[in-house]
């Protein structure tokens, strides 16, 4: 299972970053932020392969002491990292792949959105904190992030969007 | 060896280590100053031969790394460059002496060493010595250079002949084994003559030439043998590798590696790092001058190296082309040294000063990926309890390395990290400047920048909660730096570009915090410069308040500027000859954009609104509240304003005088929001709605205030009037009753009020009104002009309600019953029946109606007086004011007039007019009219009024058509002939009434109910028939005449009518009246005519006159009628009957004795 789950924007701004252990969350943060420069060096490396025939997946980003960032980066340059626990032996890549595979379906979903605007941040909905140590996203649900009146708006659409399908179960 | 030096590069193996250092009490500056000539020389092209030499000045060099010179000779300090003051001959031998304990410390592997003495003079300076150099001072000494260069000279021979002597040496029986300290120990005792087994004695060899062979190579690389080195590299890696020797075969694989980057890189790898000034050891100039001719020249030509005839036989050993690794295989090497490395834990810093060379190989490779996992393991190598400043110095290298690879966010996470640990609990005196400065260098790596411009486009896009953390320890460095102006600048520019991100509590602590600091130092809006030479913009807070639309309010209609109409020949422009072009309007729609199309007035309070909205949990305080504005001198009056919590839109009206004239432009406007001042300008601005921000300021007006003898009303004019009123006023009337309006014209302004021009409207009304409802006369007021500052005029307006006095239907229906009809008299002619009113018998509870009276029957007059007015330097300008002065009128019903008609008189010049007079009216009202007694009337009573008037011949004035009568339609002209026999009619007539409880008194006009019936009844016929008895005119009375005379009767006929009539048959027939209703026609017997009793009458020409005689005799006394009626012939058909109408007469015909 991954401690932090961080979906980043074509401009490396984050959309979404949710992490497991929410007492140090700014340490996932720096960890995220830091993996961007892998990932950038990794795609202008991939830039000249054929774009239908890239591989999404980015493998390991780089090791630490306590954990490991993976990465994925979607044909719109939307960048998914991904940090697991390195004691975590039973992770092996291909879970690791179906995970990111979870996550862009599930980033697929709120795209669809007819209420979200690209380029927002994404809010979920899913009471990812509840259970410690289990970033479970299991709905999708973008609010609308700019109220009437130009204030910032939290909480759900005021529209009651439905529920997104699909969700995202435990992994 | 423990201390890493990070500013290594792959060819620092080729240069020679020369120790610069000061002995005794010399200045830094000095001393700096000595050294940066020294270390400028750092290569030297040998005499003689093309190789060059590069040489690497320390000033500082711990021994201990000395130590490790066998093993890499690049670490071997073999130069020493000593630097003294010495003023005095007596202090020389001590001078002297500390000279010689510096040589100590690096005394084993010294070549050469010299001392530069400053400041001594006398005979000591004249020994020739080589190894000291005497100056007078430090700026008198150009030899210095010299000096070095002779220095170099003499390193390179010792060096020379070392390495021929080590490289001719393998032939000779016994190698020495050379040793990294660390494995001193290992050998002590190891007997390596005798007992030793044979084949460790072998092994043991072998690793002696290996090693041997790795320190020729480091040799010749130093000498400039690169090609030679290469051959050396790669033997020695054959021996160490078939022993097993790790760590010499790790730096074989290095020096290999260093050799090869040499040959590929000329320009070096270690270039533009100019971050040495974090070691402090060396110069920035020493690393701009790492250029090598003569590794070009090796790569060009390298069988050049062989033609000196040193050590021929390499060169046969191993192929040229092999010698020199490609590029993948450096990084190969270098990964194959370092792992070995790695198994030595005292090789560390070896371990950790070959990745940073790598590193920086690979940099250059542009090969980022590698680069970062070589760096990845430089941060495990675990050296030892580092000292918080190797942490620092360590980061900060690692930072720059990882900048050096392009990983900008790592490099930012490792700077920060560096600048946390410069301030570490652990540290006792913690170096907050450094930590500032550490921290500013990181911004970048977090996409950061400190302009608040960058942020205010779109919405932030980044990574906010790094970001925030960042800035607050900016916050909290600077404020400990003690430079709390930085702290409010940091503190200001979190709260302005984070506000999105900050919850609630956050944003309740920021600006709580920022409050305290602003308390003693306050946010303003200057450029602060940092230490390091870069500026911080200010920080306007444009999102405390938020402002969404901008709009700059015209003046209130009444001080609202008008241009005069009659100046409208400016408007158009004159750079086209066209009177409309479409490209005009084009250019005119642009300039729009910006220009507002109406004016400011100089002097004025003129108000710019501003929709703000606090986006603050809590009651945001804005002060200081006011408008940024160029073009003209403005005066600006701040405001101050509270906010409540997350409130709405709120409208803010910010106000200012402007001072002089001009094109006014509002760029934004300031504020002072917790102790920090802000610039908004309206550019920098998103999302704000501006209609314009550019508007003309005129010149100054005067301004006018009115007040009025009447009460003030609250009551509005009909909102479709169009007009701004700026005051209003009521009066009630009675109709038909007169007041007058008296104005007060104050001028309050600073301009004297030059003209004033007064026009009024009627709103438009269903009512029909009659005469002037508005009349003044100017002239008086203008007497009093111009009006200075302060002064008053008064103006006088009277009000006349002169409505319709007719009665309404219902009205009429109450009233049907009640008896008073009109019944024909017997004269009446057949064409003089009255037309009565048929009025269908509705239900009298008519839903309209109500009793006389009622409010219902009040009727309200709206009127506009406008006064343009202008005055001063704004008239010369053409421009004018206009103020409104509403009037609201209600008139009462006072009497109604419900029915007229009229009796003929006596005289057919005269007839009667009966009115029949309602007072609607609560009061007791009294009616007179020209001539008559007064009539009282109760409230709610109707009575009968009969004036006797004089018949009116019209067609004598109202006809003026000429002009008119072309253009208006028949049936207009027809109203306006009527209205003016109206006028005519009442202005005879003259009917008053008075409510004596009241002291009110009014006029009654009947124009409204006159008929034309009733006015063909008023009217005199143009054709005036006169009949005369006895050549006496007989029109009412009767005419006295005697029984047998003949009486004689002409008949005359004046035509005022516009053409020709005639010619008529006229026919007298006498006739008695009875008084019973009986006429009896049958007198022949009794009336006797002389002549014919038919009169014939020629066709008369306009205004001409006519006449007939006849004679009759009476034979009998009595009262005779004469009735003198037309034949019917066809001429006369076409006249209106009316104007036949001739008088009857009447004669009495008396006894003859009488």
């Amino acid at each position: 299972m991954a401690v932090c789950v961080a979906v980043i924007a074509k401009e490396n701004y984050p959309l979404y970053i949710r992490s497991a252990p929410t007492e140090n969350e700014l340490k996932f943060h720096y960890m995220v932020h830091t993996s961007l420069d892998v990932v950038d060096e990794k795609i202008s490396a991939m830039g000249k392969a054929l774009v239908d025939q890239r591989e999404l997946y980015l493998g390991l980003l780089y090791p630490t002491e306590d954990y490991k960032v993976y990465g994925y980066v979607t044909n719109s340059k939307v960048k998914f990292v991904m940090v697991v626990d390195s004691s975590n032996t039973a992770l092996r890549d291909n879970e690791i792949r179906s995970m990111f595979r979870k996550l862009h379906n599930s980033y697929t979903d709120v795209m669809c959105n007819p209420f979200y605007n690209p380029g927002d941040r994404i809010q979920s909905s899913g009471s990812d904190a509840a259970e410690p140590g289990f970033p479970v996203i299991t709905t999708w649900i973008p609010t609308c992030e700019k109220r009437m009146g130009g204030r910032p708006g939290h909480g759900p659409c005021p529209l009651g969007f439905p529920r997104m399908p699909r969700p995202l179960t435990a992994w | 060896m423990s201390v890493p030096d990070y500013m290594q590069c792959a060819e620092d193996h080729q240069t020679l280590l020369v120790v610069v250092q000061p002995v005794g009490i010399v200045s830094e500056e000095n001393f700096f100053r000595i050294y940066k000539r020294i270390s400028s020389v750092s290569q030297i092209s040998v005499r003689d031969s093309q190789r060059v030499l590069y040489i690497r000045y320390r000033h500082h060099y711990p021994p201990e790394n000395n130590e490790w010179g066998d093993f890499q000779t690049h670490r071997k300090v073999v130069g020493l460059i000593t630097i003294t003051d010495c003023f005095s001959a007596k202090d020389w031998p001590q001078t002297f002496e500390k000279f010689h304990v510096q040589k100590e410390i690096y005394g084993s592997t010294l070549y050469d060493s010299r001392l530069f003495v400053f400041g001594l003079q006398g005979e000591i300076t004249e020994q020739p010595r080589t190894d000291v150099a005497f100056y007078p001072n430090y700026e008198d000494c150009e030899a210095v250079e010299k000096r070095i260069e002779d220095f170099i000279e003499s390193l390179f021979i010792v060096l020379e002949s070392k390495r021929l002597d080590r490289a001719t040496d393998k032939s000779g029986d016994k190698i020495p084994l050379l040793c990294v300290p660390f494995e001193k120990k290992d050998f002590v005792g190891l007997d390596t003559d005798s007992s030793m087994l044979l084949g460790l004695k072998r092994h043991y060899k072998k690793r002696c030439q290996g090693r041997m062979r790795k320190h020729v190579g480091d040799l010749c690389l130093q000498a400039g043998m690169l090609q030679d080195s290469l051959v050396h590299y790669h033997m020695s890696v054959e021996l160490l590798r078939s022993v097993n020797d790790f760590l010499w075969l790790g730096a074989a694989l290095e020096g290999l590696c260093s050799a090869s980057v040499i040959c590929h890189y000329p320009g070096g790898t270690g270039g533009k790092t100019g971050a040495r000034r974090f070691q402090g050891s060396s110069l920035p100039a020493e690393a701009a001058n790492r250029h090598r001719p003569g590794a070009q020249e090796v790569l060009i030509d390298p069988g050049a190296l062989t033609t000196n005839g040193i050590n021929p036989d390499t060169s046969a050993e191993i192929g040229r082309a092999k010698n020199c690794l490609s590029p993948e295989d450096i990084i190969d090497k270098y990964k194959e040294a370092i792992s070995y490395y790695s198994k030595y834990k005292n090789a560390g810093v070896i371990e950790l000063e070959a990745c940073v060379k790598a590193v920086r190989v690979l940099a250059i490779q542009k090969r980022s990926m590698d680069a970062s996992e070589f760096l990845q393991n430089a941060v495990y190598i675990n050296l030892r309890q580092l000292s918080e400043e190797e942490k620092i110095q360590r980061y900060s290298i690692l930072s720059e390395l990882y900048e050096l690879i392009g990983f900008h966010r790592k490099s930012a996470f490792f700077k920060r990290v560096a600048a946390m640990q410069c301030v570490a609990p652990s540290i006792s005196e913690p170096g907050w400047r450094a930590c500032y400065k550490l921290l500013l260098e990181t911004l970048p790596g977090y996409s950061l920048s400190l302009d608040p411009k960058d942020f205010s486009r779109g919405t932030h896009r980044g990574w906010a909660a790094v970001q925030m953390r960042l800035l607050h320890e900016l916050v909290y460095a600077s404020r400990r730096m003690g430079n709390p102006a930085l702290s409010v600048r940091h503190l200001s520019f979190l709260l302005q570009t984070m506000l999105d991100f900050l919850s609630d509590q956050e944003k309740k602590d920021v600006t709580q915090s920022l409050e305290n600091y602003t308390c003693k130092c306050p946010g303003t809006m200057e450029l602060l410069t940092l230490p390091g030479g870069p500026t911080l913009p200010p920080v306007p807070f444009t999102k405390l308040p938020i402002v969404r639309r901008v709009k700059l309010l015209n003046l209130p209609a009444s001080l609202r500027p008008q241009k005069m109409k009659s100046l409208l020949g400016q408007n158009v422009s004159t750079k086209s000859p066209f009177i409309y072009s479409p490209i005009i309007a084009h250019n005119r729609g642009e300039e729009r954009n910006k220009k507002i199309d109406f004016q400011w007035v100089q002097g004025d309070v003129c108000e710019v609104q501003l929709m703000v909205y606090n986006p603050m949990p809590f009651e945001l305080r804005v002060e200081n509240m006011g408008l940024l504005t160029s073009g003209v001198d403005f005066e600006s009056l701040p405001a101050a304003l509270s906010l409540p919590a997350e409130s709405g839109l709120y409208p803010v009206t910010l106000v200012g005088v402007p001072q002089t004239t001009g094109m006014i432009t509002v760029n934004g406007y300031h504020t002072t929001v917790f102790g920090v001042f802000s610039d908004c300008l309206l550019d920098n601005l998103p999302g704000v709605k501006t209609s314009g921000s550019t508007v003309e300021v005129i010149p100054a007006l005067p301004r006018l205030q009115i007040s009025t003898s009447l009460p003030r009303s609250a009551h509005s004019l009909q909102p479709s009037s169009g007009d701004e009123i700026s005051t209003n006023v009521s009066v009630q009337l009675y109709n038909g009753e007169a007041q007058q309006l008296v104005i007060q014209l104050e001028n309050i302004g600073t301009e004297p009020l030059e003209t004033l021009e007064v026009t009024s409207r009627l709103l438009t009304t269903k009512e029909k009104l009659y005469g002037d409802f508005l009349s003044w006369n100017l002239e008086e007021t203008l007497a009093q002009f111009p009006l200075q500052p302060g002064k008053v005029a008064t103006f006088v307006v009277n009000i006349k309600v002169k409505l319709d006095f007719s009665c309404q239907e219902n009205l009429l229906q109450d009233l049907s019953d009640d008896g008073i009809s009109v019944s024909g008299f017997p004269l009446c002619s057949p064409f003089r029946q009255v037309v009565r009113p048929r009025v269908e018998s509705k239900p009298v509870n008519a839903p309209e109606g109500g009793k006389p009276g009622d409010p219902s029957h009040m009727k309200t007059l709206e009127a506009i007086l406008n006064f343009k007015y202008s005055g001063g330097p704004g008239h010369a300008e053409g421009y004018y004011r206009n103020l409104s002065l509403g009037l609201h009128v209600e008139a009462e019903p006072s009497v109604f007039f419900t029915r007229v008609t009229t009796l003929p008189a006596t005289s057919t010049r005269q007839c009667h007019l009966l009115l029949d007079i309602f007072n609607s009216t609560e009061h007791e009202l009294t009616v007179s009219a020209r001539g008559n007694e007064e009539l009282i009337l109760h409230a709610g009573e109707c009575q009968r009024m009969a004036i006797q008037v004089d018949k009116f011949s019209f067609e004598s004035f109202p006809e003026s058509p000429g002009e008119k009568g072309q253009l208006a339609n028949p049936k207009q002209l027809e109203e306006e002939r009527q209205e003016a026999r109206g006028l005519e009619i009442d202005s005879k007539l003259d009917v008053h009434w008075r409510i004596p409880s009241l002291k009110r008194t009014g006029e009654a006009s009947v124009e409204g109910l006159l008929s034309q019936l009733v006015l063909e009844h008023l009217q005199l016929a143009p054709l005036q028939w006169d009949v005369l008895v006895d050549g006496q005119p007989c029109d009412c009375e009767a005419a006295a005449c005697r029984v047998g005379d003949p009486v004689r009767l002409e008949v005359r006929l004046t035509n005022q009518s516009p053409r020709s009539v005639g010619p008529f048959a006229l026919t007298v027939a006498p006739f008695q009246d009875h008084q019973n209703g009986v006429h009896n026609y049958d007198l022949h017997d009794a009336v006797s005519f002389v002549g014919s009793s038919t009169f014939y009458l020629d066709a008369v020409q306009p205004s001409g006159q006519s006449a007939c005689l006849g004679a009759l005799l009476f034979l009998y006394t009595g009262d005779f009628f004469l009735h003198i009626h037309f034949h019917q012939d066809s001429a006369s058909k076409e006249l209106p009957p009316s104007w036949f109408c001739l008088p009857s007469v009447h004669v009495r015909a008396l006894d003859a004795q009488a």
